[in-house]
């Protein structure tokens, strides 16, 4: 076990010791309070319950939730949707507890519950946060899992890749002196958007507000057509290397075009597939967009690697929107001084060539692995 | 349509009223109003980290993503600044301060995550200052003029 899992493994422990403890309360608490609420509130001060009924619902209510709370404590990972509703009960109970207190309509005994419970809102927000997508932590960790395709390596490789300014060819030509020098022949496939709107995708932006109408396409996700990417289903390549920049918050477009071809789906069927995201600065998104969207085409992912521009923030975000509205660095000249890079340093350069030998080094697939049907594409 | 008109006429209404009575962040209900938009600061934050990797390929969850990421904080705290001036004038520089507490709070809860989760990105102070620039131009211009 190294560092990494062992620091993983303590975080879940403190999780999961959390979310006894409110089972505990939850399940226990409203118990003992269901069968002595008089001697309770009277100790604390606290008038009866008008509404004998809403309070023993409440109550049965809090016990459900200690309930819910103690099969997540069994096994979290099993139990998401469970950790959802909880937030969702605590939040909601926590609101309505604090919208009454603040009101002058309730004893200050019941806004520790409140209190309790919006503590534990955001406990479990952060717990969810911990345990979705534990692949991806594992790929962000540095890992180069074992390859699954069980065919013979051809020692080819393809790089499929879209770049409007540069920083992506940049990283892509990285990746594939890396797997070169480990004997690998590299072809780099630039994504080609098609006739109607390549004008649009072209930087620096030639047509009037083109960038505002790429920042709406991409946030609300409208496909861009592309131009078929060629890829046969047999083609003879035994590792795919796919590269994305971040547009507002999610994958390129005509990167994501790529898996919204079906005709593309046989390419990646079983394949081992491995991803880079280039962005200023947030790439969680569109990494986890990438990989989803080739898993759901058959791929299998094996590698990951996010790299974003260096430069401090806030900063590096407006030289960014100077870098986009003036079409190239060092824009407005009086500026330069303090603009940020608008491509990858020399080391997380160095580092994608190094992402790309052990790429190329990566482990064959073991023999329980083995999918003779996968590069039907049948996954 | 007179069918519907008894109960949409009946329809409560009041806890929308004292919502509302809280974004003018009155002097006498200050810790109230704070609480009310510390926690919309928060749950933004943390909706917007969890879906950074859950629901990948749902549009509307993409969409909620980007208007986490700074809009949808900051353009609530701009009206509640410009709104706070209007019916409590001569607060607007208290006001400003408020605000600016509570984006310290979201760029807590955002490194907050980092403890978490290794490979999470924390806040994003780069969208954070845009919205910044939002909210803090329309609270400085309603503290000017009201």
């Amino acid at each position: 076990m190294d560092m990494f899992d062992r620091h993983e493994s303590t975080t879940r422990k403190v999780f999961r010791l959390l979310v006894l403890l409110t089972a505990l309360a939850n399940a226990g608490g409203n118990a003992l309070i269901l069968l002595f609420y008089r001697p309770i509130l009277s100790l604390v001060g606290a008038p009866l319950p008008i509404d004998i009924f809403s309070f023993t619902f409440v109550c049965g209510f809090s016990f459900t939730v200690g309930i819910l709370a103690f099969i997540i404590f069994r096994n979290p990972e099993g139990n998401i949707p469970l950790v959802l509703a909880i937030i969702l009960g605590k939040g909601v109970y926590a609101a309505f507890t604090f919208y009454f207190y603040y009101l002058g309509e309730l004893h200050w005994f019941y806004r520790v519950f409140g209190v309790w419970d919006s503590c534990y809102t955001v406990i479990f927000l952060l717990f969810l946060i911990h345990l979705l997508s534990p692949d991806l932590t594992k790929l962000n960790s540095g890992a180069v899992l074992p390859g699954v395709d069980p065919t013979p390596r051809t020692k080819k490789a393809v790089i499929i890749y879209f770049s409007m300014s540069g920083n992506g060819t940049r990283a892509v030509q990285r990746v594939k002196a890396g797997l070169a020098a480990e004997g690998y022949q590299v072809e780099d496939r630039l994504i080609q958007v098609g006739q109607r709107e390549q004008a649009l995708f072209r930087f620096p932006f030639q047509q009037p507000l083109a960038f505002l109408r790429i920042m709406l396409r991409a946030i609300f996700r409208i496909p861009v057509a592309i131009q078929p990417l060629g890829l046969a289903a047999d083609h003879d390549f035994d590792l795919i290397v796919v590269e994305s920049q971040t547009w507002f918050i999610g994958m390129s477009a005509p990167v994501e075009a790529v898996f919204q071809d079906p005709a593309n789906r046989a390419a990646f069927a079983g394949r081992d597939v491995a991803v880079v995201n280039v962005c200023r600065g947030l790439w969680r998104r569109p990494q986890a967009m990438l990989v989803r969207r080739i898993e759901a085409y058959g791929g299998h992912v094996i590698g990951a690697r996010a790299f974003a521009n260096p430069g401090r923030e806030p900063i590096r975000t407006f030289s960014l929107f100077f870098f986009l509205g003036a079409g190239g660095v060092g824009k407005p000249a009086f500026l330069r001084g303090i603009l940020t890079p608008q491509f990858l340093s020399a080391a997380a350069l160095e580092q994608l060539e190094q992402f790309g030998a052990a790429l190329a080094r990566r482990l064959p697939a073991p023999a329980a692995h083995a999918l003779p049907q996968a590069r039907l594409g049948g996954v | 349509m007179e069918l519907l008109r008894p109960p949409i006429g009946g329809m409560t209404i009041e806890p929308f009223r004292h919502l509302l009575r809280l974004l003018e962040l009155p002097p006498d209900q200050l810790w109230a109003s704070f609480s009310l938009l510390a926690g919309l600061v928060i749950a933004c934050e943390l909706v917007r980290i969890v879906l950074g990797t859950a629901l990948p390929l749902s549009r509307l969850a993409h969409v909620i993503v980007c208007l986490f990421t700074f809009a949808f904080q900051a353009l609530v705290l701009a009206f509640v600044l410009v709104y706070a001036a209007l019916h409590h004038p001569g607060r607007g520089w208290i006001n400003l301060g408020i605000a600016l507490a509570l984006y310290v709070l979201w760029y807590l809860t955002g490194e907050l995550t980092r403890l978490v989760r290794k490979d999470s990105e924390g806040a994003d102070l780069g969208f954070m200052a845009l919205g910044a620039l939002i909210t803090f131009l329309a609270g400085l211009i309603a503290a000017v003029v009201c």
